[in-house]
């Protein structure tokens, strides 16, 4: 069934696709009437990813009949990199097996990107006992898991009552971020029980590639168990990923 | 319904590693090819064997020892170095993978255990994966299964992928393994074999038509039929007395002998091996086309190398093309190929196993349209020594190994190496061994591996027997070459000895066979000299000691004409 939805701000929505394209291949769109929702997992299989962006944040939302379209993420995520950062984004899909990626600025380009069969993943997100909030702003979160990575290949997230620590221990080198609610970063810290929990460098560098500097994020995890981030896209949307903890014999 | 535990087959390795008896092998493959569903019948044998897809298939897993260790780390959380440091310790990149997959830090969500099916699918896109990204694709993929594998089944699928499986199961303990499970005539299982070269095929025909369904197996137009071999003949006197009189002579010429399977516009190409080589020969593959009139056919020939003045090159040339994977267009022009056609097995439908020689090389002119790059063998049908004396004569005046003799009224028998084809070569023949061990150099060569123990095989035990040491014939730069492409295979070392796992055939030249109590073959080569390293044999394609025993046999009634 045909759709079109428009979207303001080209660039936001190629970033959004070029971090999720980073850790899975392929992806089923969903298209409904209260928007668009897309969930995967990597082929590792330790992150889980929820994008959701409601019919709100786009500029004009027309979409008839809930229909999933199965996209090659590196192809999508190579077309919209051709987008401006003030062109307007459309995407529509006729009665044919294409996505239509238009954009508008000084001219009018459209691409067609044909579509493939993907299976949908069909599973809620699990309702996980989390003893620990975190609400960073994007750098903090950015610049502490470059500072890991000269260290080590993973990070340790340690939640206390009034701090918040990220640490990474190589063979000769260590580093520790800390935060208090006095630090500019943190925004906010809910502590059930003191908190750790560490995890893989590399798949958090993917995770966090999309998030903007200024960005809120919100990090939920427990003891030896998944974190939870999450981020907002224009307020009302949200990017969930949810990876699988590193543990130590 | 329809899978199985991959557990299970991880356990049958274990345990055919364990052994080395061959009738408990045998039993352990066939326990398990009994209780294999019909659904992975055709997939089991080759895993079995240690290997993906049959050595005809084009595909390929691509995935080298580095590629694997990355996964083995996206998957487990152990650093790389860890591993490779580990390597270093328990000698075997397998045990490796198990030990870091005991120490697994990463957790993953939903994990599975492993189905066989599920490895199968995952081995095939690997092998499928192409183009850009591809490396990292394929990693993530096994990465995949090492997340939901146990230490011991995560040693075997490495193994597997990096075509390290030591079971020590062959293609005869399958063959009767198989015919043990399903109660089938061993003799009908190796003939549907010969035929097909697809024990996937065999093994689920075998298991659901029987004696009877085996017996109708045909030739198939797409998978390659073992070839017919030739025993050695002393002299073109003795090939004609063989032959009963009569006998068609045939250049044998000095080149890769080919498999050529034609479907329409659709061509392909093995090598001896029955390996596919059709994209390392594209210019033959279109005058294949061209020169072939039926719509499915199988025809066999000789490729040789062209050289100046339109003499043969030594067959290494032909090989040359072979591995050549890129910039093949420049190939085509440095080293021309022409390919000189000697039989048909099947045209349009019919296979002309059964049809006697002489009718089958009537056909074969039939349906070829000779060019520049498609000739058919040059051939002589005589009674007369003098006659085929002279053509003996020139064919090794134009450069060629000598001729071959076939009797007109023989079938094409495949597989086998019986005397209704007979080769006539002037000297004695060289002998294609298999490097079992080698000693490290003195002073200046002190890291190069200098002296080789070299072994025929033994089919009925399936082990290699040592029939002499080579030290000669060999450059500086092959003594570094085969110190780089042994290394990996150092078994164990003993002072200056090292034993090698069989992995390499070269070619030896020598003075005389001798008796000799010295190796346990009975037999040792006198002055032998390394000539080629033979890529395009494996150690179970080596000459046996039966060969060296015949050669032998041969050598002395040589020696008692003169």
């Amino acid at each position: 069934m045909p759709f079109e939805v428009v979207f303001d701000g080209a660039k936001d929505f190629a970033d959004l696709i070029a971090t999720a394209s980073n850790l899975i291949d392929e992806a089923a769109f969903k298209f409904t009437e209260e928007g668009i929702s897309m969930r995967a997992m990597d082929p590792s299989r330790v992150v889980l990813i929820d994008l959701n962006l409601p019919a709100s944040i786009f500029s004009k939302y027309e979409v008839e009949e809930e229909e999933t379209v199965g996209i090659n993420m590196d192809h999508f995520k190579k077309i919209l990199k051709r987008g401006k950062n003030k062109d307007t984004l459309i995407l529509r899909k006729g009665e044919e097996n294409f996505l239509e990626i238009t954009f508008e600025g000084t001219a009018k380009r459209t691409f067609k990107l044909p579509l493939i069969d993907v299976e949908a993943l069909e599973l809620d997100l699990p309702e996980l006992p989390f003893t620990a909030k975190v609400v960073l702003i994007g750098e903090v979160l950015k610049e502490a898991v470059k500072d890991a990575s000269l260290v080590s290949d993973a990070m340790k997230f340690i939640a206390r009552e009034n701090e918040f620590l990220m640490r990474a221990e190589g063979e000769t080198n260590e580093v520790e971020i800390k935060l208090t609610l006095e630090d500019e970063g943190l925004l906010d810290l809910e502590v059930d029980e003191e908190t750790q929990s560490a995890y893989g460098i590399s798949y958090l560098a993917d995770m966090i590639k999309g998030i903007g500097k200024a960005d809120e994020v919100i990090l939920r995890f427990g003891n030896e168990m998944p974190l939870q981030m999450e981020y907002p896209i224009r307020e009302e949307g949200r990017l969930v990923f949810l990876l699988a903890p590193r543990v130590e014999e | 319904m329809g899978d199985m535990k991959y557990a299970e087959l991880a356990d049958l390795y274990r345990r055919l590693e364990k052994t080395t008896l061959k009738t408990l092998k045998t039993k352990f493959v066939a326990d398990f090819l009994k209780k294999t569903p019909d659904e992975l019948l055709e997939i089991v044998p080759y895993l079995i064997l240690g290997k993906v897809f049959p050595d005809w298939d084009e595909r390929e897993l691509g995935v080298g020892e580095k590629l694997l260790i990355k996964a083995v780390s996206m998957a487990t959380g152990v650093p790389e170095k860890e591993i490779e440091d580990s390597v270093r310790d328990t000698g075997d990149l397998g045990e490796s993978v198990a030990l870091a997959i005991k120490k697994k830090k990463q957790k993953s969500f939903f994990s599975q255990p492993l189905t066989i099916k599920r490895v199968y699918d995952t081995f095939v896109k690997i092998a499928e994966a192409q183009g850009e990204g591809s490396q990292d694709r394929k990693m993530k993929y096994l990465a995949n299964l090492f997340m939901d594998a146990e230490p011991e089944e995560a040693k075997y699928i490495a193994r597997t992928v990096l075509g390290t499986m030591r079971t020590g199961v062959a293609e005869g303990i399958l063959r009767d393994a198989i015919a043990e499970a399903f109660k089938v005539r061993a003799e009908l299982v190796e003939r549907a074999y010969m035929l097909t070269s697809d024990f996937g095929y065999v093994a689920k025909i075998a298991k659901l038509e029987g004696n009877e369904g085996l017996s109708r197996v045909k030739i198939q137009v797409g998978k390659p039929i073992r070839p017919m071999l030739a025993q050695n003949a002393a002299s073109v006197k003795d090939a004609l007395i063989e032959m009963g009189g009569e006998a068609a002579f045939e250049i044998k010429y000095d080149g890769a002998r080919v498999q050529v399977h034609k479907d329409g516009s659709k061509v392909v190409i093995y090598s001896r091996r029955l390996e596919n080589v059709t994209k390392s020969v594209p210019e033959v593959v279109e005058a294949i086309k061209q020169a072939l009139k039926p719509e499915k056919v199988i025809v066999e020939g000789e490729l040789v190398a062209v050289g100046e003045g339109g003499r043969p090159r030594p067959f290494q040339y032909v090989l040359r093309r072979f591995r050549r994977k890129y910039n093949i267009e420049e190939m085509t022009e440095k080293i021309p190929l022409e390919l000189n056609l000697f039989d048909v097995v099947f045209v349009d439908g019919e296979s002309l196993i059964e049809t006697k020689f002489i009718d089958r090389r009537k056909k074969l002119e039939e349906i070829v349209e000779q060019s520049e790059k498609i000739k058919l063998a040059e051939q002589l049908i005589t009674k007369k020594v003098e006659e085929a004396e002279a053509f003996y004569k020139r064919a090794l005046e134009l450069g060629h190994e000598g001729l071959m003799a076939k009797r007109l009224d023989a079938i094409y028998e495949p597989g086998n190496r019986g005397k209704k084809w007979l080769k006539i070569k002037p000297t004695m023949e060289n002998l294609d061994l298999v490097i079992i061990g080698a000693e490290w150099g003195e002073g200046r060569r002190a890291h190069l591996l200098g002296s080789f123990l070299v072994a025929a095989y033994d089919p009925h035990s399936g082990e290699f027997v040592p029939v002499g040491k080579v030290g000669s014939g060999f450059t500086d730069e092959d003594l570094v070459e085969f110190t780089k492409m042994l290394k990996p295979y150092i078994v164990k070392q003993e002072g200056k000895f090292v034993e090698i796992e069989p992995k390499f055939v070269i070619e030896v030249t020598y003075q005389e066979i001798q008796k000799s109590p010295k190796y346990k073959s009975g037999f040792a080569l006198r002055f032998p000299r390394y000539v080629a390293l033979r890529e395009d044999k494996s150690p179970e394609e080596a000459d046996t000691i039966e060969r060296v025993a015949e050669l032998y046999e041969l050598q002395e009634k040589f020696k008692a004409k003169k």
